[in-house]
Parts: C-alpha cells; sequence; structure tokens
C-alpha cells in the first residue's frame, strides 16, 4: 500500500477525489448513448423520453443527416463499414503473416547484430508522422496506391509492424527452447516443430496482436485520411469526422444538429470492435497458457 | 550397443564445455554424469542427444558414428534417443495423453497402437488418472512421470535425463529416486545416462558413476570405487556426507611418522615404500572410518560441536588448529567441549600429494 | 572449397532458415516507414509540389524552405500555439495520470484492475470519436457543457470558437492521461513495499513518505514519461485537425487549432506546397529523433 489507509479525514478526501475525477472520466459517454437512441433533432442529457431506433435506421437505409439537401453521406454509411473492414483484415493479416515469423525469428536467433536491429526498428515505429505523412503521400501517389484500400492497409499494417513485433517476439521469448528441441528429438523437422508446438503455444499472444492491429486499422485517421482522398473510398473514421465537421463546422451558430444521426455513428464504430474482442475471449479462454512445465 | 566418446571435445566460443573426453557406456547399464555445476555434465548429454555438435572427437553409439565434427552428423531424430529435461518440456496446448503420444504421431503410427502404448505407460508409471489433464494441472511430481512416459514412448536406445529430480521436494526425491531405479533395472531396460550435482543420487542409483569437473572427467567406476578408491582429492571429498577430512601433512621418513601437527599418527610398514620421496602430503579420513571413543591408543580432542541427527550424531573434533569430523550412532551421548580419545582406521585411510591432489594410497 | 562452403552452410542450416523469417517484414517497415522519413529530409529541401508547375517541374533549393519558414504569415503563430500546446498538455496529462495512478496503487489488489479499466476508458475509445464526441459536446446551444453551465446559472462559453485552443488542450487530456497512468503505475508497483514498512516503523508521515521515497525512486520512469508524452503532442494530429473544421473552408488557418501537424498538412494540400510541408514535418521529426535518442538512453524503451 503506498498510503497508509485510516485517518478518516484523508479517506475522506480521497473517495470525493476520486469521485469527481470518475465523473470526470466517464461523462463523455453517456452522451454519446443516450442520443444514439434519440428523436432526430433532439439531444438528451438523460435517457430521453422516446426511445426509437430511428437514427440507426436512417444511417443503413441511406439517408443524409440534413432531412433535404446536404450532401448525400447516408448511402455512404455501409460502405465506411466496408471500407474500414478492409483495411482493419489487411493490417491484421500483415502482421500477422508477416510480423509473427520475424518475431520469432528475432527470438530465436543469436547474432552480434540483434540488439542493434531491436533498436533499429524500434526507431522507425517512433518516427512521427508529421515527418512521414507528406512523403508518404508523395511515394504513394508515385505507386499508385491512392485511393487504394488494400494498399493503404498495408501501409497501415508496416506501421504497426515495428511494435508488434517486439510484442511478439516477447510471446515467442516466453515459449522456452526446450519445447522445440523435445519436439526434434522425437522426430519433427523444422515445418513440422514449427506447427505443432510454437503455434499452438504463441497462439494467445497471436491472438494479442491480430486484436491490437485489426483495433488499429479500424480506428485509424491520419493514414487513411492522406491516402483515401476519394469519397467513394473513404472509411468509418473519415465519414464520422466528415459528418460531424459538416454539422459542426459553421462555427458559432449551428442549429439544427441532427446530433442523433451522428451519436448513432458512432456506436456503430465502437460496435465492431467490441464484437471481435468478445470473439477473441472466448477463444482466449479456451487456451489455457498456463505455466510451460515449469514446476517451481 | 554402447555409447562411447573418443576424444570428445566441445567450445563454445572461447569457453570449453567439454574437454577432451573419453568415455564408454555399457548397453542397458545406468550411468550417471555427477559433478558441480558448470563441470560439462548437461552438454555432455546434449552432445549423445545431439543438440549440440562436438567441436573435436567422436561419438558413436553401437557402431554407429554420430558425429565427428565434421561432415558427419546424425540429427536427433535419427539417432532414436530420448531426453527428459529438468523443466519437463511438456507441451502446454496439449493433455497429459496426447503429451505421451507426441513422439508416436509425429511418426504417423497407428492410432490403435498408439492408445496402447499410452496406456501400457501409464500404468507403469502410476499416472492412468491423469490422462484428460493439461500441464499446468500437474504436481512436479506427476509431470515428471508424464515427461519419463512420453520420453519411453518409441523405446528409445538411449534415455537421457538431466537432473529430473531437481524441482521436486525432498521427501519425494527419496521416493522418486527408488522408483526410477526399479523402472530402469524391470521396465526400461535400456541404456541411460542420467545427470545431477547431488552425490547422494548419483550413489543410489547408478551402475557407474562418471564424475566431472571442468569439462574433464576426473574419475569413472562404480560408486563403491569412487568411495574407496578415489583417484583424487576432488574425487575423495565430492562423495560421502559429511565429505571425507581432509588434513595437511608431512611424511617423517626417518622416524616414520606422519606429522600432522598436532599429533603424528605411525605409519604401517606397507606406506613406507609407496610414500618415499614424498613430502607434503594430505591425510584423508572418512568420518565413518574414524573411532570415538577409542579404548585404547587414541588421541586426544576436544568435542567442538554436536549435531543431533536422527539415524547418526556429527561430532566436529578439534585439537589445536586441526578439526574433524566423525559420526557416531545417535544413542552415544557427548557434551560440548568433553575431551575423547580418538581412533584413525589406517586401513581405510588415503593418502594424497599435496601439490597434485593425485592418491598415493 | 566447394566442399567447404557446403559445410558451411549445412552448419549454419538453422540460421538461415530463420533468417528468411525475418526479411519480409523489414521490406514494408522500410518502404513505408524508414523511407518516408528519409525522403522528408530530400523534399524538405525541394520546392515540390502536389499541383501546379512545381508537381512536375521541381528542384533543389537547399535550405530555402527552413529560411522562409520564421517569414511564412502563420508559421510563427503555429509554432507558438504548439508550445503552448505541448506545454499545457504535458503538464495536466502528467499530473493528472499520476494522481489517477496514486488512486489505483493505493487501493487493494481487487479493486485495482477494475480501476484501471475504468480509468483507461478515455484512452481505449477509438481516436477519431473522441473529437467528434467533443464537436456535440461543446456546442453552444445544444451541447452538454453550456447546457449544464445554464442549469447552473453561469454563463454558457463559446467552447467552439473562444475557447478552442483550451478545449483542444482539454480533449488531449481527457484522452492522454491514462497514458502517463499506466507508465506510471508499473512505476510505482516497482518500488518494494519494504521501504515504506520501514519508513513507517520510524514513524515518517504521508508526505514525507512521498517526497523521500517514492519521488526520488521512480525519478527515471518520470522523465521517460514526460518525454514520451511531449513526443506524442508535438505530433498531434487528429484532435486538432477534427477541432479545427477538418479541412474545409476558405480560411487560411484556423487560429485556435493549427498545430504544426495540421499547418504542415495544409500547406502540402491547401496551398499545394509540399517542399514547406516537408519541411515543417522535418523539424517536428528531428525534435522527436532527439527526444527519442534521450528516451532510448535513458534505457527506456
Amino acid at each position: 500500500m503506498l498510503k497508509k489507509i485510516g485517518e478518516p479525514s484523508f479517506k475522506f478526501i480521497k473517495y470525493i477525489t476520486l469521485l469527481w475525477f470518475i465523473i470526470y472520466i466517464i461523462s463523455p459517454l453517456p452522451w454519446l448513448f443516450t442520443n444514439a437512441f434519440a428523436v432526430r433533432g433532439a439531444s438528451y442529457v438523460k435517457i430521453p423520453e422516446e426511445i426509437t431506433l430511428d437514427n440507426f435506421y436512417r444511417i443503413f437505409r441511406a439517408m443524409s443527416p440534413r432531412s433535404e439537401v446536404g450532401l448525400m453521406h447516408g448511402e455512404r454509411v455501409h460502405k465506411w463499414i466496408m471500407n474500414s473492414l478492409i483495411l482493419a483484415l489487411v493490417a491484421m493479416g500483415v502482421v500477422l503473416l508477416l510480423g509473427s515469423p520475424a518475431g520469432y525469428a528475432l527470438s530465436r536467433l543469436r547474432f552480434r547484430g540483434k540488439d542493434l536491429l531491436m533498436t533499429a526498428i524500434l526507431l522507425i515505429g517512433f518516427m512521427p508522422m508529421t515527418a512521414k505523412m507528406l512523403p508518404l503521400y508523395k511515394i504513394c501517389l508515385d505507386m499508385g496506391i491512392v485511393n487504394n484500400l488494400v494498399g493503404t492497409g498495408i501501409v497501415i499494417g508496416s506501421g504497426a509492424l515495428p511494435f508488434q513485433i517486439w510484442l511478439l517476439k516477447a510471446f515467442f521469448d516466453y515459449i522456452p527452447d526446450e519445447l522445440e528441441e523435445q519436439a526434434e528429438l522425437f522426430g519433427c523437422n523444422r515445418l513440422e516443430t514449427l506447427f505443432r508446438v510454437v503455434l499452438p503455444s504463441s497462439g494467445v499472444g497471436l491472438m494479442a496482436s491480430a486484436f491490437l492491429t485489426f483495433l488499429s486499422g479500424w480506428g485509424n485517421f491520419t493514414t487513411s485520411l492522406i491516402l483515401l482522398r476519394s469519397e467513394r473510398v473513404y472509411t468509418l473514421p473519415l465519414g464520422i469526422v466528415s459528418v460531424a465537421t459538416e454539422i459542426y463546422g459553421g462555427g458559432e451558430s449551428s442549429i439544427n444538429i441532427d446530433l442523433a444521426y451522428l451519436s448513432a455513428l458512432g456506436i456503430v464504430f465502437i460496435i465492431p470492435p467490441l464484437l471481435v474482442y468478445l470473439l477473441f475471449r472466448r477463444a482466449l479462454i479456451g487456451i489455457k497458457l498456463g505455466r510451460i512445465a515449469m514446476r517451481y | 550397443m554402447a555409447i562411447r566418446f573418443e576424444n570428445v571435445t566441445k567450445r563454445f566460443g572461447n569457453v570449453v564445455a567439454v574437454d577432451n573426453v573419453n568415455l564408454e557406456i555399457n548397453e542397458g547399464e545406468f550411468m550417471v554424469l555427477l559433478g558441480p555445476s558448470g563441470c560439462g555434465k548437461t552438454t555432455t548429454l546434449r552432445l549423445i542427444a545431439g543438440l549440440e555438435r562436438v567441436t573435436e572427437g567422436k561419438i558413436f553409439l553401437g557402431d554407429e558414428l554420430l558425429d565427428d565434427g565434421g561432415i558427419r552428423y546424425v540429427p536427433p531424430k535419427n539417432r532414436n534417443v530420448s531426453m527428459v529435461f529438468q523443466s519437463y518440456a511438456l507441451f502446454p496446448h496439449l493433455n497429459v495423453f496426447e503429451n505421451i503420444a507426441f513422439p508416436a504421431r509425429v511418426n504417423r503410427r497407428p492410432r490403435r497402437e498408439i492408445k496402447k502404448r499410452v496406456h501400457e505407460l501409464a500404468g507403469m508409471l502410476g499416472i492412468e488418472k491423469l490422462l484428460r489433464r493439461k500441464p499446468d494441472e500437474l504436481s512436479g511430481g506427476e509431470a515428471q512421470r508424464v515427461a519419463l512416459a512420453r520420453a519411453l514412448m518409441l523405446k528409445p536406445r538411449v534415455l537421457l535425463l538431466d537432473e529430473p529430480l531437481a524441482n521436486l521436494d525432498a521427501k519425494l526425491r527419496v521416493s522418486t529416486r527408488a522408483d526410477l531405479k526399479r523402472l530402469h533395472k524391470e521396465e526400461f531396460k535400456c541404456t541411460t545416462v542420467y545427470v545431477t550435482h547431488d552425490q547422494v543420487e548419483a550413489l543410489s542409483m547408478a551402475d557407474r558413476i562418471a564424475l566431472m569437473r571442468e569439462g574433464r572427467i576426473l574419475q569413472v567406476g562404480t560408486g563403491d570405487e569412487l568411495c574407496e578408491k578415489p583417484k583424487n582429492t576432488f574425487v575423495a571429498s565430492f562423495l560421502g556426507s559429511p565429505p571425507m577430512n581432509m588434513i595437511d601433512c608431512t611424511f617423517d621418513e626417518l622416524n616414520r611418522k606422519l606429522d600432522l601437527g598436532p599429533f603424528a599418527i605411525e605409519v604401517p610398514k606397507s606406506w613406507i615404500e609407496p610414500l618415499k620421496g614424498h613430502r607434503e602430503l594430505i591425510f584423508g579420513i572418512r568420518p565413518g572410518s574414524i573411532t570415538v571413543p577409542q579404548e585404547e591408543g587414541g588421541i586426544g580432542f576436544e568435542v567442538y560441536v554436536v549435531e543431533p541427527l536422527v539415524e547418526e550424531t556429527i561430532l566436529t573434533l578439534k585439537r589445536e588448529d586441526v578439526m574433524i569430523k566423525t559420526i557416531v550412532p545417535p544413542d552415544h551421548r557427548f557434551r560440548m567441549g568433553e575431551t575423547v580419545q580418538v581412533g584413525f582406521n589406517l586401513d581405510k585411510a588415503h593418502i594424497f600429494d599435496r601439490n597434485t591432489g593425485e592418491a598415493i594410497l | 572449397m566447394i566442399r567447404k562452403l557446403w559445410f558451411k552452410i549445412q552448419l549454419y542450416r538453422r540460421e538461415i532458415f530463420l533468417g528468411l523469417f525475418l526479411i519480409p517484414a523489414l521490406i514494408p517497415m522500410v518502404v513505408f516507414q524508414l523511407y518516408p522519413a528519409l525522403k522528408a529530409v530530400w523534399f524538405s529541401m525541394t520546392n515540390i509540389a502536389i499541383m501546379g508547375p512545381h508537381a512536375v517541374d521541381w528542384s533543389f533549393i537547399g535550405l530555402k524552405n527552413f529560411g522562409y519558414l520564421p517569414r511564412d504569415p502563420y508559421f510563427p503563430h503555429s509554432a507558438k500555439l504548439t508550445g503552448y500546446y505541448c506545454a499545457a498538455s504535458l503538464v495536466l496529462r502528467f499530473i493528472l495520470g499520476f494522481i489517477a495512478a496514486l488512486f489505483v496503487t493505493s487501493s487493494r489488489s481487487k479493486w485495482r484492475i477494475g480501476l484501471t479499466l475504468l480509468f483507461l476508458i478515455p484512452y481505449i475509445i477509438p481516436g477519431s470519436i473522441k473529437p467528434v464526441l467533443y464537436l456535440s459536446l461543446m456546442d453552444v446551444h445544444s451541447g452538454l457543457y453550456n447546457r449544464v453551465l445554464r442549469a447552473l446559472h453561469l454563463p454558457p462559453q463559446s467552447w467552439t470558437y473562444e475557447r478552442l485552443t483550451e478545449s483542444l488542450i482539454s480533449l488531449n487530456v481527457w484522452a492522454g492521461y491514462a497514458f502517463a497512468m499506466i507508465i506510471l503505475i508499473s512505476a510505482l508497483l516497482s518500488i518494494p513495499k519494504e521501504y515504506y514498512e520501514i519508513a513507517d516503523i520510524y514513524g515518517a508521515s504521508r508526505w514525507t513518505k512521498f517526497f523521500r521515497i517514492t519521488l526520488p525512486l521512480i525519478k527515471f520512469p518520470i522523465i521517460l514519461c514526460l518525454i514520451m508524452i511531449f513526443k506524442e503532442d508535438i505530433d498531434d494530429f487528429t484532435y486538432a485537425y477534427v477541432l479545427g473544421g477538418g479541412g474545409g473552408g476558405d480560411q487560411p488557418i484556423n487560429f485556435k487549432t493549427d498545430i504544426l501537424a495540421v499547418y504542415a498538412y495544409y500547406k502540402a494540400f491547401q496551398y499545394g506546397e509540399l517542399g514547406i510541408g516537408c519541411a515543417i514535418g522535418l523539424i517536428v521529426g528531428i525534435i522527436v529523433f532527439i527526444l527519442t535518442l534521450a528516451q532510448l538512453r535513458m534505457g527506456g524503451v
């Protein structure tokens, strides 16, 4: 314990502060939820009197936030979702297919420049977006990748690679060499060892890595902004921001806001990662890594 | 079929782990590689398994050359040797049944045969009830048995064990020792090479012991041979608990006496020839070969420390700057500070050259 | 001769096999991460543009771009704004994070995980949602903040105009304090509790324990934490971009929110001046690079 429990006055202060803190943290969230289910045009602080799924209906039925005139964003929403999905899956694929072998190799290889290589990889991961983003655009333009979802997915995946490789290496480090030596003694060739022993044991780590990458691809903003310039390849974050700035872009005066629509979009945005997380959790619980034969 | 090491050396960079080792292990024998940490015993084991390659020298399994440090190298999976690691290395994603079955599955044995053999081994080792469990649900002793069963699945020619008892608590260690020995004699019947640093384990289980130090083999022989005819001071003091008493002494050729400092011992006739020419020596005598109290003609020592154990009592005796330990039956009572008469059984004594450590007698 | 080579290959078979695993991952990293960073150096010294004559016909102009920047109408302002933003964010994120970390570490173990997750919520929500959420909260008429203020009979503020910069900082702090919290929690937990127990035996007060034991022992993690927060903030794009109205409009610049990263973006895509944008990016890049070296030197990751 860091502080002495006791001294009722301190405890009181502490809990009051904690309460305010918690209010501070989560206060924006109920706002999001209550409004998503509200009637168009209204915005509620408390639970609304009329709950409706109208907003979600409107989103998917391709209606726009403004009743008449206005950009037809509505019809794009399911496309945005598809696009985001593609991005996230491609990025995840890049990390799993390229990153896990790399993590494994870095875990098992021993050579003089290894630490240097690991540091170099880390440095690459630390490069600031501000410096990279503009040349990245030019490079991708010349490569013809701009407005290409798969290409952008690969770029996002390559951005996630440095940290994921570190993460995966750590996971593989945790699996002792002796497991592989046992497999070798029992007659496995290298591929068999990998698929029968290493992969199953590292399942947890791989899934964690896949999930994190999926998340970062799903929620990616800056790279998609740079590389996906045409509205038809917009992803969900880009779409939501475009709707939001259209609604609120008027500076001071913005009457006629369709907060409900926007909130509904927000919910739509958050749900898929949550679903994926729940899916992964069931799988994760199924695989207990446990103590790998270390009995002390 | 025997295992033979011919001038085997293994280097890791500048470090010599195994230094010009020559060793012969007989078919069906239980050979123990004994020695302190870092003496090269585990490396030797791994060389037999093929997990390491020799730097120089040759390793033979029967007539087959396994490794010659050059072109010839038989990889582990073709050697039909099995190894149990200190950590057991059970596959965490498989249950016990699948763990044991693993070697056979890799070699594509028919399902029925696998099932039969797994049950056979489980019965032999008393783990039938655990077959559906996962490794992280097993206790230390259970995990070890599973590892053993897995190692025996394919009826290997050679079984290699790397400190398998190290992770068990003391009591379990004692009972498992006996079990292992019995199992080896009656069931396994394969050549077994066992690595440990615990001399009690070695003495109780081995047919022969190879005592290693700093990459070299100091002496190979049965437990009796190593105890009663140690070749040097290291071997002599490694085996035995409490260890052999080593007292510096000088040989007085003129008076036929061994001068141990505070007292002297008369040298029997048979000793004079071998000791001729030597001067600085070490007198070695095991605690069990010291008689207390000596009826007549004994040398006076002060009882310095009394350690009453269950099966025996250990006395530390002191005379000026010479301290020795002896064991006496538990019912003999001694008090600290008491003076006792001590006798030395010279038939069981050893003499070592102080400079080389080599045994003379 | 060839036999010797063959033998060497056999000996290192395993290493070669593993090496092949490594290479494919390095390729996209180098191409899409390292190469652009290096190109930034090159482009920043040219007059390349997105459209117009310089899109095709551009040339090396040395450090002219960097010389131009101080004279640029908006760059000095953007730089100052960035400084203000980073400083305020740094202090607030750190302090809040520290307080949160103290809350977590001084709770019983069973509450800790729940509390940590709770505190992590603003950090975990996807980054693009947060500014959008804030926009809706800040709206002058129907946003939550002003409605609460009106309910309390306090004057509603112009969050989206007058106080936009403060809103931006507030968003960044709300979203990012958990980052500091995580680092500090692990730093705090690494102090063996025996130190505190000895202090208790000698009757030390709460504050003494904090200033004499806790702070000195986590000096390094604190410095690391500050460096990392700063690196994040100076590179921030999304929040500023969205709160500033997201790339539309005829304004040359949104004075309240266009920190360096956003300004560089505008320079490139709105004005088309890619070279200058890269120059700005490079400045940020160099700052971050130096900080990263300092960070690695301190042994942290």
